[in-house]
């Protein structure tokens, strides 16, 4: 019994653009470097763009250095932000003998009412004062403009403050009128304890056309293409302390990676599919993480719509720029700043121009030496963020005309949901998938 | 259910050509997001297909989700590894199929596959790097057509890193007493050193050579034999490849403890406990020692024309190590010379031609750690050979 061919969907295919070779680390060579040339790149890049934007701001008001200001001189002044917070972690602090019973690290937020923000330039740096600069909004690491001028104080009361805002964006091209569907999804945690491995087997199945009717299938086979944002597995960290492994404990080990091998191989048979490392994954620790070795995929890595990304992951689909990570830099920023939600920490990152501002400060991140390749030059069209607690999404407007869909995918182990993005639109609705097996 | 979807464009690469993911079989049941019927190239896509069948089928007679699981798992593993095989015209390929795996579709299943996704994964682990060198050792075990086998292990693994055939069920013990196991080896290409000169070199060292030993009782045990082919040698090589001998396992121990304490290491403990550790692990060391002329080792410190404080242990007549503890920490470490008896030590630097005498110092000390904590519980800070950190703060 042949099923009739005719009535079969074709799965519908868009065109796919890599971007992520500012990503990648290969041609960089380590000379024993530190990071003052990755913050040089960026404030040179920085300054240049909103020396620009000046004139458009405030034209009549001088721009200076740190260290040509004068006091009661109004004039403006570019530099990097660095946030003085009283609860950082120090590394020296583990090694201090006045150390106390409580904990080092707090997990949550560093924020502190006595933190203080300092504009700093190859010059000098300057102490802010006003209120204008809120201290809980800022981190270290972020690039403005700012106007003001010197207090007797010796700070610098700030007056106003220039953000470089959207960075311009290509106009989309629809390319044709029927639904494209991109399907999101993050923090599998296979391998860890509250993944359930049917959940994902019905997403598998979904997407790949395995369930429903017809109708159903015509649905999926509209599904272009599959982003997984970060955190596939999780390896028990019991094995990872450095001890020898026992030759049972080795498969234990690779557990977790062949069953993603196996699902990933149903996936990669029916649909393209990008998958990005995470912090849980077996990648580099460091921003920007490299792609998954292919050798970890012996099954799903020889087929041609199998693609290891980096993370941050750029690309783009019928003309329609993406751009997301797999939640590092929004979690840090979250870490040392306040917002009412992540879609507004993502949303500072943009007006920010800068995917991961506390990298090399708090984030860990690759010395580069004559770049820094956060630096966010085109305004995506779909942003996203892997591995948050929860689906949220916003479509922000900026004063040029861009249009970005905000993106924060929630982890799939906890959640169940996946989104899907139409790329017609950029509407976007969730897929949950719950298995409740009735007893 | 039966998938719906057809998806033409997905290739899959067998043996370095990529294939259509075709069906072959005109009465095959159920396409699962393959190309169409009348694809003309058939490359052994039918293990996929059935294995989707099979996988729809136990959807259908719903059961335990485990079993479910462990039936779809190994079914698409099956099916998958099946791919990997060559096309099933190629009359070598011998299906050596583990029965219980693949119970159901032994009718289908002409086109001779392996075992399952997860013996991919073991073959992985445990075959050797691909020299070309059939696995005859394990297939013979329990594949009855070990030359044809053996023939397109040989081929495959030299071909295609990514595929694997004929997986057999090998045992993790097998991994690490075989002899068709190799050490994976990391080979450097040193070839452009000159834009690199200065690069740091950031991989894990070569495992120490036999010449340049470290004291762990592995590497003693292949010393000794060497040491007493030097007892027998002429007693002024003796002499001089023990000093080498001894010197290099010095400058090793200083490196360790220069690349892991980062310029805060006390000195004067290497001076006291350096010969001591060195002698004891290695009697015909301690021997040849005693042979030669003796020496004490005194320790000096100076300023170098940079500005860097340098340790000098001296031995009373003959040559000079030079410990470069320097106080201020620059980044990029320099050999600095003194005099033509000096041996030179590098310290970050791990470059081959930096160390003047012993080549092997660079790449085989910063392993010295390493090699420590293998032996030793991992994190033990009292590692005689390397400064505590926590001493530079005083305890009040």
């Amino acid at each position: 019994m042949e099923v009739d061919s005719q009535k079969q969907p074709q799965r519908k295919q868009s065109s796919y653009l890599s971007l992520d070779e500012n990503f990648e680390i290969q041609k960089e060579v380590y000379r024993g470097q530190q990071y003052s040339q990755i913050y040089f790149a960026r404030l040179h890049m920085m300054r240049t763009l909103l020396y620009s934007l000046v004139p458009n701001w405030k034209s009549h008001l001088p721009v200076c250095t740190v260290l040509g200001l004068e006091e009661g001189k109004e004039c403006i002044i570019v530099g990097t932000l660095y946030k003085h917070m009283k609860l950082k972690p120090c590394i020296l602090d583990e090694y201090s003998k006045e150390r106390s019973v409580t904990p080092l690290v707090k997990p949550h937020n560093f924020m502190h009412q006595d933190d203080y923000l300092v504009l700093e330039d190859e010059s000098g740096r300057v102490k802010l004062g006003g209120t204008m600069l809120s201290p809980s909004v800022y981190v270290t690491g972020v690039v403005v403009a700012l106007h003001g001028k010197e207090t007797t104080a010796g700070d610098f009361f700030v007056e106003d403050v220039l953000e470089a805002g959207l960075p311009p964006q290509i106009e989309r091209l629809l390319k044709s009128r029927e639904d494209k569907y991109v399907v999101f999804v993050s923090g599998l945690s296979i391998g860890s304890s509250c993944s359930n491995p049917l959940q994902f087997q019905l997403l598998v199945d979904h997407i790949t056309g395995h369930l429903g009717d017809e109708e159903e299938q015509g649905l999926a086979a509209e599904i272009v293409r599959l982003v997984i944002a970060g955190n596939s597995v999780e390896i028990s960290r019991g094995l990872l302390n450095g001890q020898n492994l026992a030759s049972k404990d080795q498969s234990r080990l690779s557990e977790p990676i062949k069953e993603l091998d196996i699902l990933l191989t149903q996936i990669a048979a029916s649909l393209p599919l990008d998958i990005m490392p995470g912090s849980s994954d077996p990648a580099n620790f460091s921003l920007p993480q490299q792609p998954l070795n292919r050798c970890l995929f012996p099954g799903s890595a020889t087929y041609n719509t199998f693609r290891s990304c980096n993370n941050p992951h750029c690309f783009e689909l019928d003309n329609i720029r993406f751009l997301g990570t797999s939640g590092q830099n929004i979690d840090d920023l979250a870490k040392y700043s306040e917002a009412e939600n992540k879609l507004d920490i993502l949303e500072r990152t943009l007006r920010w121009r800068h995917l991961a501002p506390t990298a090399p400060n708090t984030l860990g991140c690759y010395p580069f030496t004559d770049r820094d390749p956060f630096l966010i030059d085109s305004c995506p069209h779909v942003y996203f963020v892997g591995n948050q607690e929860k689906y949220e999404t916003r479509m922000l407007e900026g004063l040029e005309g861009q249009l970005v869909r905000l993106i924060c995918i929630p982890r799939f182990c906890e959640t169940g949901v996946a989104v899907m993005l139409n790329i017609r639109n950029l509407e976007c609705h969730t897929l949950t998938f719950g298995t409740q097996i009735s007893s | 259910m039966f998938c719906g979807i057809s998806a033409s464009f997905v290739k899959r690469n067998v043996d370095g050509t990529a294939a259509r993911v075709a069906a072959a079989q005109p009465n095959s049941v159920g396409i699962s997001g393959l190309s169409k019927h009348n694809s003309a190239e058939g490359n052994a896509p039918l293990p996929l297909q059935q294995n989707k069948v099979l996988q729809s089928s136990s959807k259908v007679a719903q059961q335990s989700p485990s079993v479910v699981k462990d039936v779809k798992s190994e079914s698409v593993g099956g099916g998958v590894h099946g791919l990997s095989s060559k096309p099933s015209a190629d009359k070598e390929k011998i299906p050596s199929l583990p029965s219980n795996k693949m119970k159901g579709q032994n009718d289908k299943n002409s086109a001779g596959s392996g075992g399952s996704l997860a013996n991919l994964w073991v073959r992985a682990s445990t075959k050797p790097k691909p020299s070309g060198v059939p696995e005859t050792d394990s297939d013979s075990v329990q594949n009855p057509n070990v030359s044809a086998d053996a023939q397109i292990c040989a081929r495959e693994a030299v071909e295609d890193d990514n595929s694997d055939v004929d997986a057999q069920e090998v045992n993790f013990t097998r991994a690490s007493n075989g002899e068709s196991y190799r050490k994976r080896r990391v080979v450097f290409d040193f070839s452009d050193e000159d834009e690199y000169e200065d690069a740091v070199n950031l991989a894990s060292p070569d495992p120490p050579k036999k010449k340049s030993s470290l004291d762990s009782k592995q590497n003693s045990k292949s010393v000794v034999p060497e040491m007493s082919n030097l007892i027998l040698d002429k007693p002024n090589k003796d002499e001089i490849r023990v000093k080498e001998e001894r010197t290099t396992k010095e400058e090793e121990t200083l490196l360790v403890s220069k690349s892991t304490n980062g310029g805060h290491s006390s000195s004067v403990k290497f001076e006291n406990q350096l010969p001591d550790t060195d002698l004891s692990s290695k009697d015909k060391v301690t021997d040849a020692a005693r042979n030669s002329p003796k020496r004490r080792k005194v320790l000096k410190t100076r300023i170098d024309e940079r500005g860097r404080e340098v340790n000098e242990v001296v031995w009373e007549g003959e040559e000079t190590e030079v410990k470069n503890v320097e106080s201020d920490m620059p980044k990029k470490m320099e050999s600095g010379t003194t005099n033509a008896d000096t041996n030179i030590v590098t310290n970050t630097n791990n470059r081959p031609a930096a160390a003047k005498k012993s080549p092997a110092v660079g790449r085989s000390a910063p392993s010295n750690p390493g090699g420590k904590a293998g032996n030793k519980k991992a994190g033990n800070a009292k590692d005689p050979k390397q400064g505590n950190i926590l001493s530079f703060f005083k305890r009040a």
